[in-house]
């Protein structure tokens, strides 16, 4: 495994363990307003009159910046450790892990009549 | 302007048909892969070089999330809040599943890049979990599209 492909591992790993609780707990990193069409930094109420909140983009983003904050840090790790992690099995089971904790917290819409 | 945002969509839909068709077989030909290539339709389908579908599938999948994107926004005020209204719960949820089954798969991009590039017999099973877990994503993105436009198309 080279080390790009290890550091390519590591951000999807790193993205999934973030994103599951941060779409969870809303720690978004921006609102956008859609019918103003204004962005707010974190986490922003409605703007009223019956106007949405999007938090979406910033949960991508939180992730995104967390993820390559990780996958930073990652690198100034000696590959002699890193070697020992399976990082390609972590891949698709941290992606499958957040999976099953995001349906688990979309489930009331399963449910709900 | 609705026309142009239907426009859009279409377009939207269109490179999603492409890309459920690509990681489909991707995901076929290495999850079920044949030993000696036969003639038939299902032969042919496991049979396929799934490596050549790798590059086509990421600018596919990026060039239908950048669009869904761009109408998200429109989505949210004339979609959704008429399915909040007519109290819609499984669909409006099916949707909220899509965004977030599409931006973990978005992260997984490079890593499964990778896994192609370098195929061998010893990423074999990463491999197919990555491919496996994007074909299904982009399925469920794909079926929940379809249904949304059914209840209430941009147009509608």
């Amino acid at each position: 495994m080279t080390k790009t492909e290890r550091l390519a591992a590591i951000f999807a790993v790193a993205f999934a363990v973030i994103y599951a609780p941060t779409m969870d707990y809303n720690w978004t990193m921006a609102t956008y307003h859609p019918i103003q069409g204004i962005w707010q930094f974190g986490r922003a109420p409605p703007l009223g009159g019956g106007s949405p909140a999007m938090y979406w983009y910033g949960f991508v983003i939180t992730a995104g910046l967390g993820a390559s904050v990780v996958t930073a840090l990652a690198a100034l790790v000696p590959e002699k450790v890193m070697d020992r992690v399976p990082w390609r099995s972590l891949t698709w089971i941290a992606t499958l892990c957040s999976i099953v904790y995001i349906g688990y917290v979309l489930l009331p819409y399963a449910t709900k009549s | 302007m609705q026309v142009g945002w239907s426009i859009l969509l279409i377009i939207h839909g269109i490179l999603a048909v492409f890309l459920v068709g690509a990681v489909t077989h991707q995901a076929v030909g290495v999850a079920w892969p044949v030993a000696k290539r036969g003639s038939g339709f299902f032969s042919a389908v496991r049979g396929v070089n799934g490596m050549s579908y790798t590059n086509a599938i990421v600018v596919l999948f990026l060039a239908t999330f950048i669009l869904g994107c761009i109408i998200y926004p429109t989505y949210r005020i004339n979609v959704r809040t008429v399915l909040q209204e007519y109290r819609f719960f499984k669909p409006e949820g099916m949707f909220e599943m899509k965004e977030h089954l599409l931006a973990l798969s978005l992260a997984l991009l490079p890593a499964y890049w990778f896994l192609w590039r370098s195929a061998s017999s010893a990423n074999r099973v990463a491999r197919t979990a990555v491919t496996t877990i994007l074909a299904a994503a982009v399925w469920w993105g794909f079926l929940t599209g379809h249904i949304i436009n059914n209840i209430r198309g941009f147009g509608s």
